[in-house]
């Protein structure tokens, strides 16, 4: 039995991005986890994660599903006011993808009979051809403290790719089908349902997916103010027991059949079913999960890996400050929540980055020595 | 010595809330240089006009793509920032947020030269919320009477009473029921449909 906790405020507005990875919030609600802990959840569909930021940081919602930077980026204050905030579970791993236009796969000479290329031979082979363009590539993401905006990065330089080569901007998701049938774009590194969306409707090929660049990395996180976290304990603890518990509801077989019908409701994903009529709602390519291991635990050393991906972009000048790491992930939230519905939790903070459990394309190691 | 006028764009698809606004501004001379309702090429045009203050709906997809452009561009002459970081005050950012206004600004214009046109944004944005729902309590009271007038109706004809005694039927049904008269009156109009 769940415990139970002393929820100072039970009404709660909690924001998600319509996107496959806002499961979770999704699942919690529907299957009533929420209400088992006493918490009347509403939940708000929002357009950008720039609005997810801003609604969280100012109280306008109480808490949200955010990309696995974006909790850093607020508390550091990139690109607006600081507003600290903090995360005590992942919600999701894996799940974003590269596509590239049909137009720049025939360059590539990718045949679309053949197995996927490796991302290192692909990057090698795009290197090559670039030498010979006479105009830059063009790739997309959504929002620039993103892992896709990260990984897409992360690709490109350890292909050896020039970044005066490609020239990566911001696009809504919805858009992206558009400007590759136009020519505006060559690509773009987005969430799920976009890639399949895209490849299915004829624009573009899946290329590389995020799984295959950073191996079991964490996508997607739960997250609040500090003020938030601060002067409401206990809800926030019942807001992570639930969504933990839909973590691990999206792992059993009853999620694999009636996940769709959940997710396309109107409020939610609207025209999911019309969009995806057929066949398995996570394409297998694309690899994508909720639960299991240690996918839920916030570990500090990859909050760390992020700041570092920060700096290597220029969004983030500072050094690697260990004070906002363990101020914004929060393992030991998730290990009260996880003793609580006995599930197991690691006893470290940090581990070595890069070494199986978690593994980079390039064979890189990250660690940081306190 | 600071530029008398700032140049301001508009982000906005709902087309009436941004004339509304860009009158407004017009009449404190304020000059608003491009209104976008589609933003397909919202990156294009920001880069030809290099506006002093972007307006967008809080809720456009749009945020993320200036937020790129705010990134990049602090290598840029005019690099912009989320108008929170200019405004101290949460109360008027939350204010802000709740009317759906987000702006983006030319990084170093000064906090005095961005509110007043901040507080005209937020202003229209309120109002035109607040016709919104204005506009749709009345259609929900209009639907409402037109359910009671058809229930009252079908009553008249059905036990051939008066509208005096019909009203009364469907009052004393709400209060027995513990129901809303609209409820009792939707129930009894798809019951006697099917007489």
């Amino acid at each position: 039995m769940t415990a139970h906790y002393q929820a100072e405020k039970t009404r709660l507005t909690l924001g998600f991005v319509p996107l496959l990875d806002a499961a979770p919030l999704i699942v919690a609600l529907e299957l009533g986890l929420f209400q088992a802990q006493g918490l009347e959840v509403r939940l708000q569909r929002e357009q950008s994660w720039a609005a997810i930021r801003d609604k969280v940081a100012w109280g306008v919602l109480d808490g949200a599903q955010m990309l696995a930077p974006l909790p850093l980026a607020s508390t550091l204050g990139l690109g607006t006011q600081a507003v600290a905030m903090q995360t005590g579970l992942v919600l999701s791993q894996g799940g974003n993808a590269i596509s590239l236009s049909n137009r720049l796969c025939e360059q590539l000479a990718l045949a679309t009979t053949e197995a996927a290329l490796p991302p290192l031979e692909l990057g090698s082979r795009l290197k090559h051809w670039l030498q010979q363009a006479t105009e830059p590539l063009t790739l997309a993401t959504v929002s620039p403290y993103s892992c896709h905006h990260y990984q897409l990065h992360y690709w490109l330089q350890v292909s050896g790719i020039d970044p005066r080569q490609v020239k990566v901007i911001g696009l809504p998701p919805a858009e992206m089908a558009a400007q590759l049938s136009t020519g505006k774009i060559d690509g773009f590194c987005v969430g799920e349902p976009w890639n399949s969306l895209s490849e299915r409707s004829g624009h573009s090929r899946i290329v590389i997916s995020s799984d295959q660049l950073w191996q079991h990395w964490p996508e997607k996180v739960f997250a609040v103010t500090s003020d938030f976290a601060n002067s409401q304990p206990q809800t926030h603890l019942a807001l992570l027991t639930a969504l933990l518990q839909a973590c691990q509801w999206l792992a059993t077989p009853e999620a694999a059949t009636g996940l769709k019908n959940l997710l396309a409701q109107p409020a939610y994903l609207p025209g999911l079913e019309h969009k995806m009529p057929a066949g398995p709602l996570f394409n297998s390519q694309i690899p994508q999960a909720f639960f299991g291991g240690e996918l839920n635990f916030p570990w500090c050393s990859q909050a760390a890996w992020l700041l570092t991906q920060m700096r290597q972009l220029n969004q983030w000048q500072g050094p690697l400050n260990t004070a906002v790491i363990t101020e914004v992930y929060r393992p030991d939230l998730y290990r009260q929540v996880a003793a609580n519905l006995h599930l197991s939790a690691p006893t470290k903070d940090w581990r070595l980055e890069g070494a199986g459990a978690s593994r980079f394309v390039d064979g890189s190691l990250f660690g940081v020595v306190s | 010595m600071e530029r008398a006028e700032l140049s301001v764009m508009l982000v906005d698809d709902e087309t009436e809330r941004a004339q509304l606004l860009e009158q407004a501004l017009q009449q404190h001379g304020y000059q608003v240089i491009c209104r976008l309702t589609s933003t397909a090429a919202l990156r294009h045009h920001v880069e030809r006009l290099q506006p002093d203050m972007i307006i967008i709906d809080m809720d456009s997809p749009d945020r993320d793509t200036l937020e790129h452009m705010a990134v990049i561009s602090q290598h840029n002459p005019k690099p912009i920032v989320f108008f929170a970081e200019q405004d101290q005050d949460p109360d008027n950012i939350r204010l802000a947020i709740q009317a759906g206004v987000s702006a983006y600004i030319v990084d170093g214009l000064t906090p005095k030269r961005v509110k007043p046109i901040l507080d005209v944004a937020i202003a229209r944005f309120h109002e035109f919320q607040q016709l919104r729902q204005q506009l749709a309590s009345s259609q929900t009271a209009l639907a409402e009477q037109q359910l009671l007038d058809k229930a009252k109706r079908l009553l008249i004809k059905h036990r051939g009473c008066t509208e005096t005694e019909a009203f009364q039927t469907l009052r004393k049904l709400a209060m027995d029921r513990q129901q809303k008269m609209t409820d009792v009156a939707r129930d009894l109009i798809s019951l006697m449909e099917v007489l």
